[in-house]
Order: structure tokens, then C-alpha cells, then sequence
């Protein structure tokens, strides 16, 4: 690869990685699946870098790759009795999503959802992809992605509605910090 | 106005806008710390490289295989159909050496023309009437066979001289092609006379005449010339007369071993290629 592409895949990456490493720990909860995922997820941009490049959305790839394969991996028995041995050991880092106002842990409620309403959630309230651009990332209808998306959250709120509520009524002060702008 | 599935009025149909959990829990995973990655980035680069080469590999091998494939479907059509039908080559009313067809695939041309010229050369008064015929075998493993046989009816119909031209293959090389120039090791009828001899280039060359009974059971013995040579590239023509079974008695081959010998040393059989 000339030294222009080199470099400018380097730069890239370099701004890409905190959030593609952030979606996939949200994804997996695990960072060094993250990690291993973002790593080949780099590996498959970079064998079509220069196409990428010329396309000029670098990211949108990276992240539609990266989903994908998520999506495609999730569906292997091996990969779910892996996933599901998992410990994390004492040097892992503790990076747990607890929300610092109402006591909870968010990111573990994310985790449990199942992998196709989990993208969604990803893509259309932290990504801020429209219905379209997530119908198109999962190659789905956009009433599918209406539906997993309602799916989603009425499974968060299921699991952490009640106590959100709760600590939100109780005063904690002004409630969520950012999602979809 | 759109509804969506939750009941929520959707005036964008861009599906129910996030309550507080959403985006508490959105925010969550944007504000998540993050650890020292374990991504290598010359890593990346260099299994990116060889994923790159490997898809290019993938596409390129099929096509280049599909081409050759054809490309070498197409090279042998023709050397096969050659052992169906007869040339139409044409006959020279001045009763030079026929011509290979002008519409003949080229390596056929070349070999055909080939063998006509080294049997002209050989022998002058070899008229060359009749078309000369092509044939190729191929059994899978040798390499291909290529036959040219040539009618040669002066002395008798039914007499006709079979050219033979081979690559030995590697493991056919050596000692074991050797020992089929030796003589009095090929089967066969009685062997009348055979001379091998090595040339000065390593070109072993073996003459011989057997003395064939005809067909029919009618008439006198006939002796058959032929040569074969191994040339020192694993090239390996032979020459031989031959008396067709039809052949009725009396006719006999105009040939001699000698010039049968001329003919598988001829430069242009020695050297056209094969295709």
C-alpha cells in the first residue's frame, strides 16, 4: 500500500478505535473479545482500505463489518458456550457500566438483550443511525428495526424500569447524560 | 402520521423517540472507560496485507484456472477430432509433399508438416500423395502421444509409415526409456536385425527390421523396418512401416531402416513442440 494510504489508515484507526472498542464492549462485555474483534475488524478494513477510502465513509464500514460479524458469530453454539464460560480475571479492567446517578448497571442490561435487538439498540439510540441507515447495516426491513427497537427497550425497562424509577424519583438529580442528540 | 409498534405517536417514522432509560443506558455505553487496547496496529497491517492477497488469490486462481481450462479445451479439440477424420489436406498436382490443411490448428501444421519433410528428405521418391493423419492419445497420465501416419502405397496398398512423437515424462526418464531403445528387449515379432547406437549429442538410436507374416496367412514374410531415438531432452520419436491388415499379398514397405533412421533424427521433429 502506498505511503498515503498507510498513513491515512493509521489515522483512521487511530480515531475510530475508542468507539469501535466502546460498541464492542457494549456488545460483549468482555474487552478482550473487544479488543480481538476491533483488531479483526481493522485487519478487514485494511484489505480493502483503498476502496473504503475512496467511498469516504471509513467508519460506517468499520461498523457494519464489525455488526455483522457479531451478529454472524452469535449464531454459533461454540461461540454462546464461550461467551457464556467467560470470568473475568483479576487483570482485566473493571470498566462496568454502572450509571454514576441511579446505582445501576446499564451496559449489563444492554448485554442480556438478544443479538439482533441489541445491534438495533447500538446503531439507532448510540450510533444516532435513523431507521433507514440500521435497516440497511442489518440488511432487515425498517419495520423490523421499528420492532426490535421497541423490543429493546421494553426489555430494558422490564429489567431495570422499576428501579431506574425509583432512583430517579428519589432525587438523584437530572437523569440521562446524552443518547440520542 | 405514522404509530409505531409501541403505541407511541411517530410523527417522522423514525420509530418511538428514546424515554430516559434509553438514553441513560446509551449514554452508558458512550461515557464506558476505556482500558489500554490490546489492538496492534502493524498486526492489523500485516494480516491485512495477507487477507488482502488471499481474497485477490481467491478471485484470480478460478479465473486463470477457468482460462487455462479453456484455453486448453480448445487447443485439443482440434488434435481429436484429427483422430476421427482425415485431414483434407490438399494433394499438390505436382506431386509434392501434401500440404497440412490451411484452415489445421498450428501445433498440428507443425508436427504434420514436420514428419512429411523428414520422410521427403529421407527418401526423395517418397511421393506424398496422400494425406498425412494426425492422432493424438492421451491416457491420463503419460504425456500425449502424437501419431502421424502417412500413406505410402508405392510398392503395394496397405503400406503405410507411423510417425510417433513423446516427451518421456521424468519418471519414464533414464534408464527406463533406455531400455526401450535397446535391442531385443521391445515385444514383438522376430527381430531380424537391430543395430542401437549412441551419437555423439547422447542420442541413442536403435534400427531394426522384424519379419512379419501378413494378415491374411497368404504369401511370403515381409521385413518391416522402424527407429527409434531418445534424444537427450527426453524427446522420444519412432518410425516404423507398417502393413495395414488389409493389406493384400505382395505389398511391401518402401522404406528402409536407414532412412527411417533419418527420419527420427530429423532437426524439426527433434525440435517442434509439443503442445
Amino acid at each position: 500500500m502506498r505511503e498515503d494510504l498507510e498513513a491515512s489508515f493509521d489515522a483512521f484507526a487511530a480515531a475510530a478505535m475508542p468507539r469501535l472498542r466502546r460498541l464492542a464492549y457494549a456488545w460483549c462485555r468482555d474487552w478482550h473479545r473487544g479488543d480481538d474483534l476491533v483488531q479483526d475488524t481493522l485487519e478487514r478494513l485494511y484489505a480493502a482500505w483503498p476502496r473504503v477510502r475512496q467511498d469516504g465513509e471509513p467508519f460506517g464500514y468499520a461498523r457494519t463489518t464489525m455488526l455483522r460479524r457479531l451478529l454472524s458469530e452469535e449464531r454459533r453454539p461454540w461461540r454462546r458456550r464461550e461467551v457464556g464460560g467467560f470470568v473475568a480475571g483479576p487483570g482485566d479492567p473493571a470498566a462496568r457500566g454502572a450509571d454514576p446517578v441511579v446505582g445501576l448497571d446499564l451496559l449489563e442490561a444492554l448485554a442480556a438483550l438478544p443479538p439482533r435487538q441489541r445491534a438495533v439498540f447500538l446503531l439507532r439510540y448510540v450510533e444516532d443511525l435513523d431507521v433507514a441507515e440500521v435497516a440497511d447495516v442489518l440488511r432487515c426491513s425498517e419495520g423490523t428495526v421499528k420492532s426490535q427497537a421497541h423490543h429493546a427497550r421494553a426489555a430494558l425497562r422490564a429489567r431495570l424500569g422499576d428501579a431506574y424509577d425509583t432512583a430517579r424519583a428519589a432525587g438523584a438529580g437530572s437523569g440521562g447524560t446524552g443518547g440520542r442528540r | 402520521m405514522n404509530r409505531s409498534v409501541d403505541g407511541t405517536r411517530d410523527r417522522t417514522g423514525e420509530g418511538p423517540e428514546p424515554d430516559g432509560l434509553t438514553r441513560a443506558v446509551a449514554a452508558a455505553v458512550a461515557a464506558t472507560p476505556l482500558p489500554p487496547p490490546l489492538v496492534n496496529l502493524a498486526g492489523v497491517r500485516r494480516r491485512g496485507r495477507a487477507r488482502r492477497t488471499a481474497r485477490r488469490a481467491a478471485v484470480a486462481v478460478p479465473v486463470c484456472a477457468a482460462l487455462l481450462a479453456a484455453g486448453g479445451l480448445a487447443w485439443q479439440q482440434p488434435w481429436q477430432q484429427g483422430t476421427s477424420t482425415a485431414p483434407a489436406a490438399p494433394v499438390p498436382a505436382d506431386g509434392a509433399p501434401a500440404a497440412p490443411d490451411a484452415d489445421g490448428p498450428a501445433g498440428s501444421w507443425m508436427i504434420t508438416d514436420g514428419v512429411v519433410v523428414a520422410l521427403v528428405e529421407a527418401d526423395p521418391a517418397f511421393p506424398g500423395e496422400s494425406p498425412p493423419r494426425t492422432e493424438l492419445s492421451v491416457d491420463g497420465t503419460d504425456p500425449a502421444v502424437y501419431t502421424v501416419v502417412v500413406d505410402d502405397p508405392r510398392q503395394g496398398p496397405g503400406t503405410r509409415v507411423v510417425v510417433t512423437l513423446e516427451d518421456a515424462p521424468p519418471q519414464r526418464g533414464g534408464d527406463s526409456v533406455l531400455r526401450e531403445v535397446t535391442c531385443g528387449t521391445a515385444p514383438g515379432p522376430e527381430v531380424v536385425s537391430c543395430e542401437h547406437e549412441v551419437l555423439a549429442e547422447g542420442v541413442h538410436v536403435v534400427t531394426e527390421e522384424r519379419r512379419v507374416a501378413p494378415s491374411s496367412g497368404e504369401g511370403q514374410e515381409v521385413d518391416v523396418p522402424s527407429a527409434r531415438a531418445v534424444h537427450p531432452r527426453g524427446r522420444v520419436l519412432r518410425a516404423s512401416a507398417y502393413l495395414a491388415d488389409d493389406a493384400p499379398p505382395g505389398s511391401r514397405p518402401s522404406f528402409t531402416a536407414a532412412q527411417l533412421r533419418t527420419v527420427v533424427l530429423h532437426p524439426r521433429l527433434v525440435h517442434v513442440d509439443l503442445p
